[in-house]
C-alpha cells in the first residue's frame, strides 16, 4: 500500500535519509527502530511532506504522493501522530478532535465519532471541555492518536507515542495500537521501547544514520538479542 | 478616534497578525476604502444602511485580490514577515492615489443619517449626540458576533488552531490557503465597516487610513496581541484617553496614546492581557 | 579605491552637467543630502539587519535643531550643523533603548509609532518649531572665517561645500562599517544567537547600530535645512521614514553607491514625474512592490550580483575526502590539573510548565577531560547544554565554573568566561565567508566596539583564525561563503566557531550529526586529539564514537543522571541497558 523507494531527504545539508526504502501493507502493522538520530522520525516527516524527499519516491495505493503537500497526503488517508503530540494548547480536547473531523464530515456528526474515541480512550471523558495545555502528558498522547484517528487514514504513522509515559500508559498504547490494527487501519510504528514495538507489529525495519540496515519479521527480532544490541544498544 | 472604531479596526489587525504573522500595512488603507465604498453607494443608492453592507462586502472583495495577487507570493520566502511590510506598505500608498485619482483629491462629504442626527440626551455637560450612540450600539451587537465567529464556528476554530500551529493544521487535512485569504478578507472588511461608521465624523479623504494603523498597533500594543479581551480593553482605554484629553487640548490627546505604549513597553511589554511570548518577531 | 576616486570625480564635475543652472544645481544637491539619510538608514538596515520606521524623527529633529540655532540664535553654521547631528544621534538612542527589547516587525511598528511623538512635539510647540507652517526666517548663511563663503543664494559654492561634506561622511561610514564594530554588527545580522555565543552583547551593538545610523540621519537632517534654507513639518512627518525605506530599497542595501541611486531615483519621480503624471505616487508604491517581490537586491545591488556572475569563479579544488584535522599545541593549552573541577552542576533543574526536563542534575567535569552525554530520546540532553551556556535560565540549582557561580549569567557572558558550543543543527555565519566566520569568533577576544581601524590590524586575531582553518583544513576554502560549503565542512566550521573563542571548556552538541562513516570517524579523531588541550563534554547518539573517544561517560535519562563511569563500566550497566533497549 505504502512504498518509499530510495528516499533521501535533508535538514539544510545534513544528509539525513540515504536511500530509505520500506513498505507497509494494508492492515499490516510494521516498526521502525533505531537509536536516537539513526531517521526515524524523518523518514515519517518525509512520508507527510513536511520534510522535502530530495530524492526517490514515494506511492501510496499506487499513485505518487511524493511532491503533494501535506494536507492532501492526509485526504488521501495517510494519518500522522507526532512526536511532540502538538495538541491546540488553546483549544479544547473538544474542539481538538473537531479539528480532525473537518475534512471528513465538516463536524457534524461529531456523536459517532467521540463515542468511538470515548471507547479507546475512556479518561478523556472527564476533560472533553478541558484546554489542551491543561492536560497530562499521557492524556494529550491519548488525544493525539485519537484526533489523527478522526482523519479516518487507511494508515497512520505514529512517533514515539510512549515517549516520557509512565509504565501504565504504555500498556494501554500497546493495547491501542492493536486494536487499531484490528479495525482495519495499517500502522507504521516508530519507537524507543522495543518490547513494545516488537510486541504490536508484524515486521519491524532497522535504521541507523539514514541507512535502513535491517528487516525481519518482528517475533524473529524479539528472540535475536545480538542484532538489537547491535542497533538500538549500547 | 472612538474607542469602538479602534476596537474593530484593531479585531481585524491582531486576528491577521495572530494567524498569518503578518502586520498588514494596508489595513488602515482598507478602512479608507470603506468610507468610500460607503460614499459611492449613498451617491447612488441614497441608502446609508446599504452602505453598511455594501462597503465591508466590496472590501473584502478587495481584501481577496490583494491576499491571493500579491501577498501569496511572499508566504514561504526568507523574512516573509517584513516582506508583508514592506508589500502592503507600497500598496498603502499606491492606493490612495488611485482613490485620487477617481474620486478627486478633495474629500467627500459623509452626512450623518437623518434618524441619527441631534442629540439624544443630556449627561451633565456632555451632549451625547444620536449618532455616537449609534456607533456604540453597533459596536455592541458586532463584538459578540465576532467572538462566536471566532469560537463557535469552523472557521474560527480553524484559525484559533492556526494560530498556535499552522503545520498541525494542514497535518489534519486541512488546506490552509484558503483560511487565510478568508481572514485577511474578513480584516478587511472589518476595517471597511469601521471606515463606512466613522465617515460622517471624520473628513473622507484619500488621507484618512493614515494614523489609523498606528492607532490600532498602539491599542494592540497596550492591549496585549493576540487576545479578542486585549484588543477590547486596549481599545476602550486608548479611546477614552483620547476623547478626554481631546477635550482638554487637542493636539496633547494624540501625544498621549504614545506615551500611554512607551510605558506599556517599559513596564508590560506584552500588554496589559497579552499572552507571553506572542509579542516576538 | 578606484571607486572613491571615480565618485570624487563624479560629484565635482556634476555641476557641468547641471548647466550651472540654480535649479537643478538645488536639485542635485538634494539628492545628495538624501543619499547621505539613505546611507545613513542602510547602515541599519542593510549591515545591522534592523528594520526601522521612524527614521523621520532622527532627520526631523536635527532638521529642527540646526533650524532653531540659525534662526533663533544665529548661531555659527558649523555647530548649528553639529547641534543637528547630535540632536540624530540624541533621539536615535533613546528610541533604541527604548525598542530593542523587541525584534523583527514588531520592533519596526515600535519605530513608527514612537517617532510620531516627536512629530506631535513638533506641531504643538508652534512659537519656536513654527507649526505646520514649517520653521522659516534663517539668516544668510555663511561658513565661518577663515574661509567665509557665502552659501545662501550661491547654490554653486553652497554644492561644493555640501557635497564636500557628504563625501567626508560617506567616507566616515564606509570607515565605520569596515572597522571591527562594522563587522560584529554584519555578524549579529548574520545569525544573532551565535554571535551572542561568541560573546558579543548583541543588543549593545544594535544600539550602537542605531547611534550611527542616527548621527548620520541628522547630519542629513542638517544639512536638508542649509539645502532649503528652511525646514517643512513634511521633514518629521512618517511619511519621510517611508520615503528613506523607498530610497534605500530602489537602490540597494549592502551597497555605498544604492542609497545614492536610489534617492536620485525617488527624487526624479517626485519632480519630474509628478510633472506630467498628477497621480505619481501610484507609481512610486508600484515600483516599490515590485522591488520587493522580485528585485530585493534594489538596482545597484542587482547590477552588481549580475556583474559577479559574469566574473568566471575562482577555481576551487574540489577534494573528494575532507582533509585530516590536526589540532596543534596553539590551541589554548591546558595542562592537567588533577582533581580540578572546572564546571560543576548542582541540582541544575529546569521545568516548562508542567514538565521537568531537567530534574536535579549534580554534574561535575574535571579539567582536560572529554566526558560523553549520552541518554535515550528526551532525556533532557539539549536542555543541560542551553542550561550550562546560559542560553535558557534554570528553575533552580546553581552552575559552577571555574569555582564562580555563573548561574543565570546570559549567553555573551557565559562566552567571555571561556565556555564555547557548538551546535547540533549547524548554527554558523551563513552570508560571512569561512574566514570571517572564525575570525569574527577570535575577534571577541579582542575588541568588540572599537569602530576605527581596520580589522586587517588586529594581527593576533587574524593569525588565529588562520590557525584554526588550517587545523580543520579549509584553509583553501577561506573566501567562500559558508552556506555555499557542504555539510561535513560546515559541520568541521561549526566546532572551528567555537574553538576561536579559546575557551578553556568546549561543549559540542552531536558534532558527527549527518555525517557519513568517513566524515565520523574523522571528526572524531580530531575531537579526541583537541581534548588534550581543551576540556571537552560531547553529545553524542552514535555509539561507537561514543565508545572510542570518552574518558568518561553520564547517561541522562528523564532529566536525571541515571549513571556514570567508563565506557567498560557503562557498557556492563543493567540500568542503562535496560534503559536503551527497554526489552
Amino acid at each position: 500500500m505504502l512504498r518509499v523507494e530510495g528516499v533521501d531527504a535533508y535538514y539544510g545539508l545534513s544528509h539525513v535519509l540515504q536511500g530509505v526504502s520500506l513498505s507497509v501493507e494494508a492492515g499490516e502493522a510494521v516498526a521502525l527502530l533505531g537509536r536516537n538520530g539513526a531517521g526515524k522520525t524523518t523518514t515519517l516527516k518525509t512520508i507527510m511532506a513536511v520534510v522535502r524527499a530530495r530524492r526517490g519516491r514515494i506511492t501510496w495505493n499506487g499513485t505518487d504522493i511524493t511532491s503533494l503537500p501535506p494536507y492532501r497526503i492526509v485526504q488521501a488517508g495517510i494519518g500522522y501522530v507526532p512526536e511532540e503530540r502538538r495538541i491546540f494548547p488553546n483549544l479544547s480536547v473538544y474542539e481538538n478532535l473537531k479539528m480532525a473531523r473537518l475534512t471528513t464530515d465538516g463536524g457534524r456528526r461529531m456523536d459517532d465519532y467521540l463515542a468511538r474515541v470515548l471507547e479507546l480512550f475512556p479518561p478523556l471523558a472527564d476533560r472533553l471541555s478541558h484546554k489542551g495545555k491543561t492536560l497530562s502528558g499521557g492524556e494529550q498522547q491519548m488525544l493525539t492518536m485519537a484526533r489523527s484517528l478522526g482523519t479516518n487514514p487507511k494508515l497512520l504513522l505514529i512517533d514515539e507515542p510512549t515517549e516520557g509515559l509512565m509504565p501504565a500508559l504504555v500498556e494501554t498504547i500497546s493495547r491501542t495500537i492493536i486494536e487499531i490494527q484490528r479495525q482495519g487501519v495499517a500502522v507504521l510504528l516508530v519507537e524507543q521501547n522495543t518490547r513494545l514495538a516488537l510486541g504490536a507489529t508484524q515486521r519491524v525495519y532497522l535504521i541507523e544514520k539514514g541507512v535502513i540496515k535491517h528487516e525481519a519479521r518482528s517475533s524473529d527480532l524479539a528472540g535475536d538479542a545480538e542484532v538489537r544490541r547491535r542497533y538500538l544498544g549500547v | 478616534m472612538n474607542g469602538c472604531i479602534l476596537i474593530l479596526v484593531a479585531l481585524g489587525l491582531s486576528i491577521v497578525f495572530g494567524l498569518m504573522g503578518i502586520i498588514n500595512f494596508a489595513h488602515g488603507i482598507f478602512y479608507m476604502l470603506g468610507a468610500y465604498a460607503g460614499w459611492l453607494t449613498i451617491h447612488l443608492t441614497g441608502s446609508f444602511w446599504l452602505a453598511l453592507v455594501t462597503a465591508p462586502a466590496a472590501v473584502g472583495l478587495i481584501g481577496v485580490l490583494v491576499e491571493r495577487g500579491v501577498l501569496k507570493r511572499i508566504y514561504g520566502t526568507k523574512n516573509a514577515n517584513f516582506a508583508g511590510v514592506l508589500v502592503t506598505y507600497g500598496l498603502a500608498i499606491m492606493i490612495p492615489d488611485l482613490v485620487r485619482m477617481t474620486f478627486g483629491r478633495p474629500g467627500k462629504p459623509f452626512a450623518v443619517p437623518e434618524v441619527l442626527t441631534g442629540s439624544l440626551f443630556r449627561l451633565g455637560a456632555i451632549d451625547v449626540h444620536g449618532y455616537r450612540v449609534f456607533i456604540l450600539l453597533v459596536t455592541a451587537a458586532l463584538l459578540p458576533l465576532l467572538w462566536l465567529l471566532l469560537n463557535r464556528t469552523n472557521l474560527g476554530l480553524v484559525i484559533r488552531a492556526g494560530t498556535s500551529d499552522n503545520v498541525m493544521v494542514q497535518l489534519l487535512g486541512i488546506n490552509v490557503a484558503q483560511t487565510w485569504t478568508i481572514t485577511y478578507a474578513l480584516g478587511a472588511a472589518l476595517a471597511a465597516f469601521a471606515g463606512v461608521i466613522t465617515a460622517p465624523l471624520v473628513a473622507v479623504s484619500p488621507e484618512m487610513g493614515g494614523l489609523v494603523l498606528i492607532e490600532c498597533f498602539i491599542v494592540t500594543v497596550v492591549g496585549g496581541m493576540g487576545t479578542f479581551l486585549g484588543v477590547v480593553a486596549g481599545g476602550l482605554l486608548i479611546g477614552e484617553a483620547l476623547a478626554l484629553t481631546g477635550m482638554l487640548y487637542d493636539v496633547l490627546a494624540d501625544v498621549v496614546i504614545y506615551l500611554a505604549m512607551a510605558l506599556v513597553l517599559l513596564v508590560r511589554p506584552r500588554g496589559l492581557f497579552g499572552q507571553e511570548g506572542m509579542s516576538e518577531e | 579605491m578606484r571607486g572613491l576616486l571615480l565618485a570624487a570625480l563624479v560629484l565635482a564635475t556634476a555641476p557641468l552637467y547641471a548647466d550651472y543652472t540654480p535649479f537643478y544645481l538645488g536639485l542635485l544637491t538634494e539628492v545628495l543630502v538624501f543619499g547621505l539619510f539613505a546611507l545613513a538608514y542602510d547602515v541599519l538596515l542593510g549591515h545591522a539587519g534592523v528594520l526601522s520606521l521612524g527614521h523621520s524623527a532622527f532627520l526631523g529633529v536635527a532638521a529642527y535643531t540646526t533650524g532653531i540655532m540659525l534662526a533663533r540664535y544665529r548661531a555659527p553654521l558649523e555647530l548649528s550643523l553639529l547641534a543637528g547631528a547630535l540632536g540624530g544621534l540624541l533621539t536615535s538612542l533613546i528610541l533604541g533603548i527604548l525598542v530593542l527589547r523587541k525584534r523583527g516587525v514588531y520592533l519596526a511598528m515600535l519605530t513608527l509609532a514612537l517617532s510620531q511623538v516627536f512629530y506631535y512635539i513638533v506641531l504643538m510647540w508652534t512659537p519656536v518649531t513654527g507649526g505646520t507652517d514649517g520653521l522659516g526666517n534663517l539668516p544668510i548663511l555663511y561658513l565661518s572665517d577663515p574661509l567665509g563663503w557665502r552659501l545662501s543664494k550661491r547654490p554653486i559654492t553652497r554644492y561644493y561645500v555640501i557635497a564636500a561634506v557628504i563625501f567626508l561622511a560617506m567616507l566616515a561610514i564606509r570607515h565605520l562599517l569596515h572597522s571591527p564594530l562594522g563587522r560584529v554588527m554584519r555578524a549579529v545580522k548574520a545569525n544573532e544567537t551565535r554571535a551572542a555565543a561568541c560573546g558579543y552583547d548583541t543588543r549593545r551593538i544594535r544600539l550602537a547600530a542605531f547611534a550611527i545610523s542616527g548621527l548620520f540621519s541628522g547630519l542629513a537632517g542638517a544639512l536638508l535645512t542649509v539645502v532649503l534654507e528652511f525646514v517643512p513639518i513634511e521633514n518629521i512627518h512618517w511619511q519621510m521614514s517611508g520615503a528613506v525605506l523607498i530610497m534605500t530599497l530602489f537602490g540597494g542595501t549592502g551597497t555605498l553607491l544604492g542609497p545614492f541611486v536610489g534617492a536620485g531615483v525617488f527624487i526624479w519621480m517626485r519632480d519630474f514625474l509628478s510633472k506630467y503624471l498628477e497621480y505619481w505616487e501610484v507609481f512610486v508604491g508600484g515600483a516599490f512592490v515590485l522591488i520587493v517581490l522580485f528585485l530585493p537586491d534594489g538596482i545597484v545591488g542587482s547590477l552588481a550580483r549580475l556583474v559577479a556572475r559574469r566574473r568566471p569563479a575562482p577555481i576551487v579544488a574540489t577534494e573528494d575526502q575532507l582533509p585530516e584535522p590536526e589540532p596543534q599545541t596553539s590551541v589554548a593549552a591546558r595542562p592537567h590539573e588533577g582533581d580540578g573541577r572546572l564546571l560543576e552542576s548542582r541540582g541544575l533543574t529546569k521545568a516548562f510548565g508542567g514538565l521537568t526536563a531537567v530534574n536535579g542534575v549534580d554534574f561535575q567535569v574535571r579539567t582536560g577531560e572529554l566526558r560523553s552525554v549520552i541518554g535515550p530520546n528526551g532525556a533532557g540532553k539539549t536542555t543541560f547544554f542551553n542550561l550550562l551556556t546560559g542560553v535558557l535560565p534554570p528553575s533552580g540549582g546553581r552552575i559552577l565554573f571555574k569555582g564562580e557561580d555563573i548561574t543565570g549569567l546570559p549567553a555573551h557572558a557565559v562566552s567571555r568566561l571561556g565556555i564555547a558550543r557548538s551546535y547540533q543543527v549547524t548554527n554558523i555565519f551563513g552570508d560571512l565567508t569561512v574566514f570571517e566566520n572564525v575570525r569574527i569568533a577570535a575577534q571577541s577576544r579582542v575588541t568588540h566596539y572599537r569602530f576605527w581601524g581596520s580589522p586587517d590590524s588586529l594581527a593576533a586575531v587574524n593569525a588565529r583564525a588562520e590557525d584554526i582553518l588550517r587545523q580543520l583544513g579549509l584553509t583553501a576554502k577561506r573566501h567562500a561563503l559558508a552556506r555555499e560549503l557542504s555539510h561535513g565542512e560546515q559541520r568541521y566550521l561549526e566546532i572551528g566557531i567555537a574553538l576561536a573563542t579559546e575557551p578553556a571548556f568546549l561543549l559540542l552538541d552531536e558534532p558527527t550529526a549527518g555525517m557519513s562513516p568517513d566524515e565520523t570517524q574523522r571528526t572524531a579523531a580530531f575531537v579526541r586529539r583537541l581534548a588534550g588541550h581543551v576540556t571537552i563534554v560531547v553529545v553524542e547518539h552514535d555509539m561507537e564514537v561514543v565508545m572510542g573517544i570518552s574518558d568518561r561517560i553520564t547517561v541522562l535519562n528523564y532529566g536525571e543522571i541515571l549513571a556514570e563511569g567508563t565506557p567498560a563500566e557503562i557498557r556492563e550497566n543493567p540500568d542503562v541497558r535496560r534503559v536503551y533497549l527497554k526489552d
